[in-house]
């Protein structure tokens, strides 16, 4: 049992640790992304696809 | 009435966290143009707004809710649920199993591939009828958890919570009716910013207060070993834990909303990095609620409350009261001024879960079942019409069946059974219609019939057929109903595929 009380432990402290960071990354580049949709949505096209997959993204 | 720390300065950051949320709503409603804007924003979703609006909309306060529940009564042995969840949206973002190639089809819905695969229109009509119907009844709780939340952290009378959750749901009819796809990923990103952070600090805060050697302690006298160890022979079993990894490859890759989110992405790398990062988010979601709902069953327990426990030490066994655990730890635990933020990011998530949701089932009603039903002649117009006029139908039914319905299980447990009357027979037609040329319509209706058996597994359902005793006696559990039902859809479209595409001559696309 010590084992997973171990393993839980581990898992949750590492998971916050790793969240916290992502959560401060995708706050910031997430408000980038929102004012690029807005660009995107306000621009003259009539709800044409993007393309398929351009492999880029930021 | 719970004992709470919430106080007017509370109600103040809650309310014109609200009304900011609703002025979103009206403002981005100039850029819908039409019903691609309006269902997938455009297809302009990037890969870190991906993230905030996917992780947002699944980590809601219904999630919270449920999660928390299965702190309390499983203990850290609930965690299985999460790292499931987890490792599973991980092997989907590095595979791309389902999702990669549904972006590339560049559907919309889940039924809009059975037509584009199949040929069939009527398979993509009843696709989408069973879609629906098993996703509303999914999301038929969602009220009376969120109501069930309001109440614990504020303290108010039940009486008042019905009004202040219609008063929620009006809101969010307002802004997603308005707004439609757009105002979801700002919202979701908004909620995803300000539920994340005051859930890290009431974990934190929570830790401290209760203390951790004190927490497994107190874990092991309520539960014993069952209370770590899934696989414990009082625990929830290899059986549950299955169960759990099918969940989350499920709730990633084959569930509506999170499909929408792949489609709306800008590329199929997005969806890929999308996939890849929320893993992460898919994992948490489940595992700080449930921490929370842990310290809660410490709390409560060495406390002496009787609430949650009777005289004897032994937990409640009501669902209804231990879904309440959460709730009113917040509000006992946190100060004030951050139990309004916890508050405010926790009605945020409520509404942004319902606007997914409510958004998402009405579209497929519009778009798979009424536009194909009419030869697909319905103008743009029309179908925006329509679908604004679902959001308020579904609404009117979430508010009536929250009430009434009786609950009987652990709502995580009727979630992905309701869930599941859907996504058994959807995940074998996805997962051979993408990778099998051999699949057939025929197979794919016949997979689609059998998943709704999948209705057994709710307890009204089991004591309407006289077979309540029968399963509890032989220890049959959700799991065990929702498994075999999805492997009896996945044999089923097989056979019927292999006799059809012989018999009858029918070729798969």
């Amino acid at each position: 049992m010590d084992g997973w009380i171990d393993f839980w432990g581990a898992l949750l402290v590492v998971t916050l640790v790793i969240y916290a960071l992502m959560v401060i990354y995708v706050s910031i580049g997430g408000f980038r992304d929102i004012k690029r949709m807005f660009r995107t949505l306000s621009g003259d096209r009539e709800n044409k696809h993007m393309p398929e997959d351009d492999g880029h993204s930021n | 009435m719970p004992e709470t720390n919430f106080t007017p300065l509370d109600w103040v950051i809650v309310g014109a966290y609200l009304m900011g949320t609703v002025a979103i709503g009206l403002w981005v409603n100039r850029y819908i143009k039409g019903m691609g804007d309006f269902l997938v924003a455009g297809r302009s979703l990037r890969t870190r707004l991906g993230i905030a609006t996917m992780i947002g909309s699944e980590l809601g306060l219904v999630t919270a809710m449920f999660a928390a529940q299965k702190g309390f009564t499983n203990g850290f042995a609930a965690f299985h649920i999460g790292l499931m969840a987890g490792i599973a949206t991980l092997v989907v973002g590095i595979t791309g199993f389902i999702v990669v190639p549904l972006r590339r089809m560049g559907v919309m819905t889940i039924p809009e591939f059975y037509e584009k695969r199949f040929g069939s229109r009527k398979l993509r009509i009843f696709g989408g009828i069973v879609l629906a119907s098993a996703g509303i009844l999914n999301m038929g709780l969602f009220l009376r958890a969120g109501g069930e939340f309001v109440a614990g952290i504020t303290g108010i009378e039940w009486e008042a919570v019905k009004w202040v959750m219609t008063a929620m749901i009006l809101l969010v009819l307002v802004y997603t009716a308005l707004g439609g796809m757009v105002s979801v990923v700002i919202t979701d990103y908004v909620q995803f910013v300000v539920l994340s952070l005051g859930l890290i600090l009431a974990c934190v805060l929570a830790v401290v207060k209760v203390g951790w050697s004190n927490l497994i302690d107190g874990v092991y006298a309520i539960h014993g070993e069952a209370g770590f160890n899934p696989f414990a022979s009082d625990g929830v079993g290899g059986s549950y834990v299955g169960w759990m990894f099918f969940m989350g490859v499920i709730s990633c890759a084959v569930w509506q909303t999170a499909v929408m989110r792949a489609c709306a992405a800008e590329s199929v790398s997005v969806v890929r990095r999308m996939y890849l990062w929320s893993s992460l988010g898919f994992m948490i979601r489940f595992m700080i609620p449930q921490f929370i709902g842990i310290c809660a069953l410490v709390y409560f327990f060495q406390s002496g409350d009787d609430t949650f426990f009777d005289v004897s030490g032994q937990m409640s066994e009501d669902s209804k009261v231990t879904m309440r655990a959460m709730p009113v730890f917040l509000g006992q635990l946190l100060p004030m001024g951050v139990i309004g933020l916890v508050a405010a990011g926790m009605t945020a998530a409520f509404m942004s879960t319902h606007d997914t949701y409510l958004l998402c089932w009405s579209s497929v009603i519009t778009e798979d079942v009424v536009n194909p039903s009419r030869g697909g002649r319905m103008s743009q117009g029309a179908r925006l019409r329509l679908t604004r006029v679902l959001l308020f139908v579904i609404a009117g039914f979430l508010v009536t069946w929250g009430l009434w319905y009786e609950l009987g299980q652990d709502l995580w447990d009727y979630m992905a059974v309701s869930g599941a009357i859907y996504f058994t027979g959807a995940f074998a037609i996805l997962l051979l219609g993408l990778y099998w040329k051999g699949a057939t319509a025929a197979g794919a209706f016949i997979a689609l019939c059998i998943g709704l058996l999948a209705v057994i597994g709710l307890k009204p359902v089991q004591e309407l057929l006289k077979i309540d005793t029968l399963i509890l006696e032989r220890g049959i559990g959700s799991e065990h109903i929702g498994l075999s039902v999805a492997a009896l859809a996945l044999i089923a479209m097989v056979v019927v595929s292999l006799l059809t595409s012989r018999n009858c001559g029918e070729k798969g696309n």
